[in-house]
């Protein structure tokens, strides 16, 4: 058997082995896992600035499918309405330049496309389920919206009948949505 | 026999070694290397395997000082490694070693050296060879409540049974040890 010093010395010697032994392993897995971290750094960089212009866009609203469909027109500033009728003269068309008006008007209009979720449809779940069954273009109302670099949409007002004619998008108005609208108008 | 020291010392003596003072280890040494070795050897049978991993389990002493937490007296807690080092040994080494005679004849020789410093009892000594011829959990309670005056709480713990579980076994052995003893039982 050992004396007393051997067996201390065996101790030592082995505890630094294996304080070694472990140093080593932790050098390995952060030699491993280095590169990875890095590649999450880098991604990070890289996307990151977007989500957070991204999240400029939207605000602190809750972003929901209604956010997306008016994202279009926040970016968007509409300077100008000029309404026209078909069966009036072109003199007779009426303009509205307030910024604020306008932008009301054009977000009831989006409101309309998107009560029922399917700017598509013909159908609005908001109301009752009317539509024109004259429908006459001679009796159409036309909305062209101007925005600051001269962008336009424009809009064809029939009875119920709601029609983007920027995006081929149709909808029905209610009776109500239809007085609302014709308010704002001026009508 | 050196006995069971109080509870604090080896707590007191790892708390300075913990803080810088290498002579705490020496001490500590000094006082539970051996008893540990002869504990080990219980299980291992093989005196120089048990130096050997008595040195490993004082070796953890030095590598994870944080483990330690100072609810149980240090050599309850060396005791408990030292076991577990010795059941792993157990577990690895199922091949019978074939030993050298001149081998065998010295490490029954260092064998009895522990045996003479660890047991200074003679009436200890004479209950210790009886003891090889318990089955093994029997030996280790009474090596842990007998030669090392451990508690049955303290011995519990580094077996990992309960407290009224060692008593059954101590009582079994006891009874063992008089039939192996013949009239020597009446030592117990």
């Amino acid at each position: 058997m050992r004396s007393f010093e051997e067996r201390k010395a065996e101790v030592f010697c082995r505890s630094e082995k294996r304080i070694r032994i472990r140093k080593r392993m932790r050098n390995s897995i952060i030699a491993l896992c280095l590169p990875f971290g890095i590649a999450v750094a880098i991604f990070s960089v890289k996307f990151l600035p977007k989500l957070i212009s991204l999240n400029d866009i939207v605000g602190d609203t809750e972003v929901t499918e209604e956010s997306y469909e008016y994202e279009y027109a926040a970016g968007i500033d509409f300077c100008s309405l000029e309404i026209s009728h078909t069966m009036a003269s072109p003199e007779s068309s009426k303009n509205i330049t307030d910024k604020a008006s306008v932008e009301n008007i054009y977000n009831t209009i989006q409101s309309i496309f998107l009560v029922d979720g399917n700017s598509n449809g013909t159908t609005n779940a908001g109301g009752s389920n009317k539509t024109d069954e004259n429908f006459s273009v001679a009796d159409t109302y036309i909305l062209t919206f101007t925005a600051d670099d001269g962008f336009k949409t424009v809009y064809t007002l029939n009875g119920n009948t709601l029609i983007c004619k920027t995006n081929r998008q149709i909808t029905t108005v209610t009776d109500k949505q239809l007085k609302n609208l014709k308010k704002l108008l001026g009508f | 026999m050196s006995g069971g020291n109080p509870m604090d010392n080896g707590a007191c003596s790892y708390r300075r070694f913990l803080d810088g003072d290498e002579n705490a280890f020496d001490e500590i040494m000094k006082e539970l290397f051996d008893n540990l070795v002869f504990f080990i050897n219980r299980y291992v049978h093989d005196i120089h395997a048990a130096e050997d991993i008595a040195i490993d389990t004082f070796s953890d002493l030095v590598v994870n000082k944080g483990r330690y937490n100072f609810k149980v007296s240090l050599k309850t807690y060396l005791f408990m490694l030292g076991r577990s080092r010795a059941l792993n040994y157990i577990k690895r080494s199922k091949i019978i070693d074939f030993v050298e005679l001149e081998n065998a004849e010295s490490a029954l020789s260092d064998k009895l050296t522990l045996e003479e410093i660890v047991i200074s009892d003679e009436k200890k000594r004479v209950i210790n060879g009886a003891v090889s011829k318990l089955n093994d959990d029997m030996r280790v309670v009474v090596h842990l409540i007998y030669f090392e005056d451990m508690s049955y709480a303290e011995a519990a713990k580094i077996m990992g049974k309960k407290p009224k579980q060692i008593d059954n076994l101590l009582y079994r052995a006891k009874a063992e040890l008089r039939i192996i003893l013949g009239e020597d039982g009446e030592l117990l």
